[in-house]
């Protein structure tokens, strides 16, 4: 394409014409007025709601109790953890969530969020974390100056100083987000963003092989809920983890492996799916096809319906969704099943079968917005004209700034 | 291109009025960056983001920093480097839910759309797919220079890099949106477009 203007030049200024979202005059003096009180609020503030203090207050109670939870015969809490300094050598907290933290000397943090969305900020020191398995809805995520560490229920410690942060996972999988890029940190490995502390001679990490032990004897507790840790089987989990330094990606890559800790090559999900974006195909579907032998996961799964969808393998590739919807990602492979049915294989009532039957565009669905995009062409095209303007009118009135709603409502005979 | 600069701001005399713990001051402050931060945000994120969550974040974190303001960089630089923090935060939460596969095969143009507003949004809608797939640092650049319209030194301050750097994140941007969108018909109508419009204004 040439001529004055570039794609970048012509988006950027489309960019730069779109209006930013309304904020009604109240509004912002709420939020303002919220500002200024948590500025002037001490460390752990008002904004923490309930969680936090809920979860300090069972500290309180619960101290010396969470000490037998977490690890038989560890030195008792010498003081309740609230944010701040913790006293030495190792406190013990258990949340009201049932997720347990073992708190090094000195380590500063600070516990926030909600009790679906629990969050730690983790300023300095060493944590030990036992997160219990979560369910679809919930988070559990550590932040430090350098990294976020995203939970799916699993253990691992943060340890985290002025110059870096090390996350090492004993058991199930964490995701790392670190300088832009995600990386999959699963049991046995370790990652170390910026100059990361190196392992030490740390009670914490006995502690976590303890309780990464204690999770593998209970299998059914141990099975995560959210689709990361579904990937193949980890090592076991009471061998120390690497020290390894990742490995330098390529500078387009958008998601990083970590070196087994013994030194086998493994392909991880993060980088088939990086083979994915890369257009790798049969490399994907070959490491995901390896991965299915060994057992059966909804993200390989994911992966192998990606890798055939992307070498144009429509068929099959409806059939590697359809075996992926009947796990966690049921409604992201319904949709893709009902994409391809409607575009690559001119089946618009399969698509829409599809749609209906993977709950695509119910309430919740983080693709509504497309699906019922997709529904009223699908409609539209098979004659269906009742139902295709009472889904425009649906789409209007549950994406009012959606990217078709001035066209869907038209459609469907409302005011824009 | 030019950093928007501050307009009202005298930099000194509010860093004396924050660190005196004037409550006054930190409203009318973050009053004034309020549009600034969510203009940049929006942006950073990309339609369809909680905006108003985020908005509320960067105040809060906003404000504390704020309240220990030396004034060594302006106080919109400090906002832009505050929001630009959040947005990595962000992007990172965000880019682990994504699911790849759904932007590995471009979606075919939605028949139902033929207004060229629809067509518009459709264009963003794939340029900020594109932004998607990219390293945050990069999107980042993209946003800051080329939509916001910061020279790439002021940037650069903001990022906390040099303008080397800068430069190069955006060119690298460039290039993936040019080769990302070549083929995409949404943007080839749009920019076909904009060069209609560009020669018939030179051939006035």
């Amino acid at each position: 394409m040439s001529g004055e203007h570039s794609i970048a030049d012509t988006l950027a200024a489309l960019a730069r014409r779109e209006p930013t979202p309304q904020l009604d005059p109240d509004a912002a003096a709420r939020m303002i007025a919220r500002a200024t009180e948590e500025a002037e609020a001490p460390p752990v503030g008002a904004r923490r709601g309930p969680w936090i203090v809920a979860g300090v207050a069972a500290a309180i109670a619960a101290a010396a109790l969470v000490a037998l939870v977490v690890s038989p015969g560890a030195p008792a809490p010498s003081a309740p953890p609230t944010a701040g300094r913790a006293a030495p050598p190792a406190t013990h907290l258990r949340l009201p969530s049932g997720d347990e933290l073992a708190i090094g000397a000195g380590a500063r943090f600070e516990l926030g969020g909600s009790d679906d969305a629990r969050r730690v900020e983790l300023t300095e020191g060493h944590i030990a974390f036992d997160v219990r398995p979560l369910e679809a809805h919930e988070g559990f995520e550590v932040h430090t100056p350098h990294l976020v560490a995203r939970v799916v229920g699993t253990v691992f410690t943060v340890d985290a100083t002025a110059a870096g942060s090390t996350v090492r996972v004993y058991e199930g999988r964490v995701e790392v987000a670190h300088d832009g890029e995600i990386a999959i940190v699963a049991a046995g490995e370790a990652l170390r963003a910026g100059a990361g502390p190196a392992d030490r001679d740390d009670p914490l990490m006995e502690l976590a092989r303890a309780a990464a032990a204690r999770r593998a004897a209970r299998p059914a507790e141990a099975a995560p809920s959210a689709p990361v840790a579904d990937g193949p089987p980890a090592p076991a989990p009471d061998a120390a983890p690497a020290s390894d330094e990742l490995r330098r990606a390529p500078p387009r890559v958008a998601a990083r492996s970590v070196e087994p800790e013994d030194g086998t090559p493994a392909v991880t999900l993060a980088l088939a799916r990086r083979w994915l974006v890369d257009g790798q195909y049969e490399r994907a579907l070959a490491a995901a096809q390896d991965a299915l032998r060994s057992s059966e996961s909804g993200e390989w799964r994911m992966v192998e319906g990606d890798a055939l969808r992307g070498a144009g393998r429509a068929r099959e590739a409806v059939a590697a969704y359809e075996r992926a919807a009947e796990g966690p990602r049921r409604v992201q492979a319904g949709y893709l099943i009902a994409q391809l049915r409607a575009d690559r294989l001119a089946d618009p009532t399969g698509a829409l079968d599809a749609l209906e039957r993977y709950g695509a565009s119910a309430p919740g669905s983080p693709l509504a917005e497309r699906a019922l995009r997709l529904r009223h062409r699908l409609l539209s095209a098979t004659g269906r004209a009742e139902e295709a303007a009472r889904t425009a009118a649906e789409y209007v009135a549950r994406f009012p700034e959606g990217p078709a709603a001035e066209a869907l409502a038209r459609a469907s005979g409302a005011p824009p | 291109m030019s950093a928007p600069r501050p307009r009202s701001f005298d930099d000194e005399a509010l860093a004396r009025s924050l660190r005196a713990g004037d409550r006054h001051a930190l409203e009318a402050t973050l009053a004034a960056l309020l549009p600034d931060v969510r203009r940049l945000l929006a942006r950073l994120l990309g339609p369809g983001a909680a905006i108003d969550d985020a908005t509320q974040d960067v105040l809060i974190e906003l404000a504390k920093a704020l309240r220990g303001y030396e004034g060594r960089a302006s106080v919109r630089t400090l906002a832009y480097r505050v929001t630009v923090r959040h947005g990595y935060r962000s992007l990172a939460r965000e880019r682990g839910r994504r699911t790849v596969s759904l932007e590995l095969v471009p979606p075919p143009p939605d028949r139902i759309d033929p207004e060229s507003r629809a067509m518009s949004r459709e264009a963003l809608s794939r340029l900020y797919a594109c932004l998607d797939r990219m390293p945050a640092k990069r999107r980042t650049a993209f946003v800051l220079c080329a939509i916001e319209g910061l020279d790439p030194a002021d940037a650069a301050e903001v990022e906390g890099t040099s303008a080397v750097t800068m430069r190069s994140r955006l060119l690298h941007a460039r290039r993936e949106i040019e080769r990302r969108l070549a083929a995409d018909p949404y943007v080839g109508r749009l920019v076909r477009a904009a060069n209609a419009r560009a020669d018939e204004e030179e051939d006035r």
